[in-house]
């Protein structure tokens, strides 16, 4: 009895090979007669094959988009043009032509208190990451995430169509816009019903 | 890896001690390499892949923002899944406050993951994949001391030596969870590991 105790709690390094050579002799010889433990011992070696075996998931898709995007918003240049965008907008929509060139930012948005119900058909907008090393095929996905029922989008702050005005809050690290239009039709419907408001995520 | 497949792969210290200097293609490499890897313990450990993606982003963004205080002294990888851990504890407690608030159910949907050993794997039966459906299930149900050096152990096949300096408990310590963590899981599963 007592070495049936001792061998549940020293099966692990029994299965891995790290018991002193007389503890094992000690258990080999025990196995052969305690049906109990050669059990335990069985299943314990199913369960850790089983274990190893599971199968491995990969990241979505659209996983290196959305850590870059997270990424250039949290740097200098994201937060400073984030900053000056808010401000100046209106001023920034008759150059909108020109501005083509600064099309390099993509944000993330995340679009709080969506109802699982109200998920929206997700618009195709503007992604253009120009990103070292980066995957043309990975710029295209707007990504749908969920952290309870937010859904972040990929949008681009410099089309006025997507963004109405907003504020930034420098200390909080957070900016608040409007959807102007255009956002994708089904979004625009959905907008009076399931969007409040957009909380742009710097970290 | 096509570009790691050069003789003098670099190693991740390398890659850091790249990207601490400023290297951004050195970091791309680091999240190519650790992202399922990461996303596969932290989905074992909390159980939901879409919130295990999340954490696993916040994993590289913690790595991309804290790079210089890597030091070469510990591990690379030791270091990031010391942050992914620590990261799916937070959310752990983050989860158990909000059933104080809220009863939803954290439904998700996960058909945006590819199961990559499973997708087109001819052997992988209906059967096995009930299967890992309750292995799954029962790791799950271990409290999250267990859970997470099984998950580090026979999941990820960490050594015991690195699962200490993650969970930063002694090592023998780390031994007596895996084991008593097992005892229960098999204990659970006894029918499923019968034949
Ligand atoms: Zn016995």
């Amino acid at each position: 009895m007592d070495t049936c105790k001792r061998f549940k709690k020293l099966i692990s390094d029994f299965i891995e090979g790290s018991l002193s050579k007389s503890d094992r002799f000690e258990f080999e010889k025990h196995l052969e007669h305690c049906e109990g433990c050669h059990s335990v011992l069985e299943r314990e070696k199913r369960l850790i094959d089983g274990l190893h075996h599971l199968g491995h998931l990969n990241t979505s898709k659209d996983f290196d988009t959305v850590l870059r995007t997270r990424i250039r918003i949290e740097s200098g240049i994201g937060r400073r043009r984030l900053n000056e965008l808010v401000w100046t907008w209106p001023a920034k929509i008759p150059v909108y032509g020109m501005s083509l060139a600064l099309l390099l930012i993509a944000f993330v948005m995340v679009f709080e208190q969506i109802k699982e119900q109200n998920k929206p058909v997700i618009p195709q907008p503007y992604v253009n990451t120009n990103w070292h090393g980066g995957n043309p095929d990975q710029n295209t996905f707007p990504k749908t995430y969920t952290e309870t029922e937010n859904v972040i989008y990929m949008i681009d702050p410099l089309d006025p169509q997507q963004l109405g005005d907003g504020s930034y809050n420098e200390t909080e690290g957070t900016a608040t816009f409007g959807i102007k239009s255009n956002f994708g039709d089904s979004l625009e419907d959905k907008r009076e019903t399931s969007l409040q408001s957009i909380r742009q995520v710097v970290y | 890896m096509i570009r790691g497949e050069r003789s003098n792969k670099p190693t991740d210290e390398d890659l850091i001690e790249q990207f601490q200097n400023g290297d951004l293609y050195a970091f791309d490499l680091i999240v190519k390499r650790y992202k399922n890897q990461l996303l596969n313990f932290v989905y074992r450990f909390i159980g939901n892949v879409e919130e295990a993606e999340d954490i696993v982003q916040e994993t590289f963004l913690r790595v991309y923002r804290n790079r210089k205080a890597y030091q070469k002294v510990a591990k690379f990888s030791t270091w990031i899944y010391t942050i992914a851990g620590n990261l799916a504890k937070t959310e752990l407690r983050k989860r158990k406050r909000r059933k104080f608030f809220s009863i939803s159910d954290l439904g998700y949907d996960d058909k945006d993951y590819d199961i990559a050993d499973e997708a087109f794997n001819p052997e992988k039966t209906v059967d096995s994949n009930i299967k890992e459906e309750i292995i799954h299930r029962e790791i799950q149900a271990l409290s999250p001391k267990f859970r997470e050096v099984i998950v580090l152990r026979d999941v990820q096949q960490l050594s015991y030596e690195e699962i200490s300096e993650i969970v930063s408990i002694p090592l023998g310590t780390v031994k007596s969870r895996v084991n008593r963590g097992r005892l229960k899981l098999q204990e659970r599963l006894k029918r499923l590991l019968k034949s």
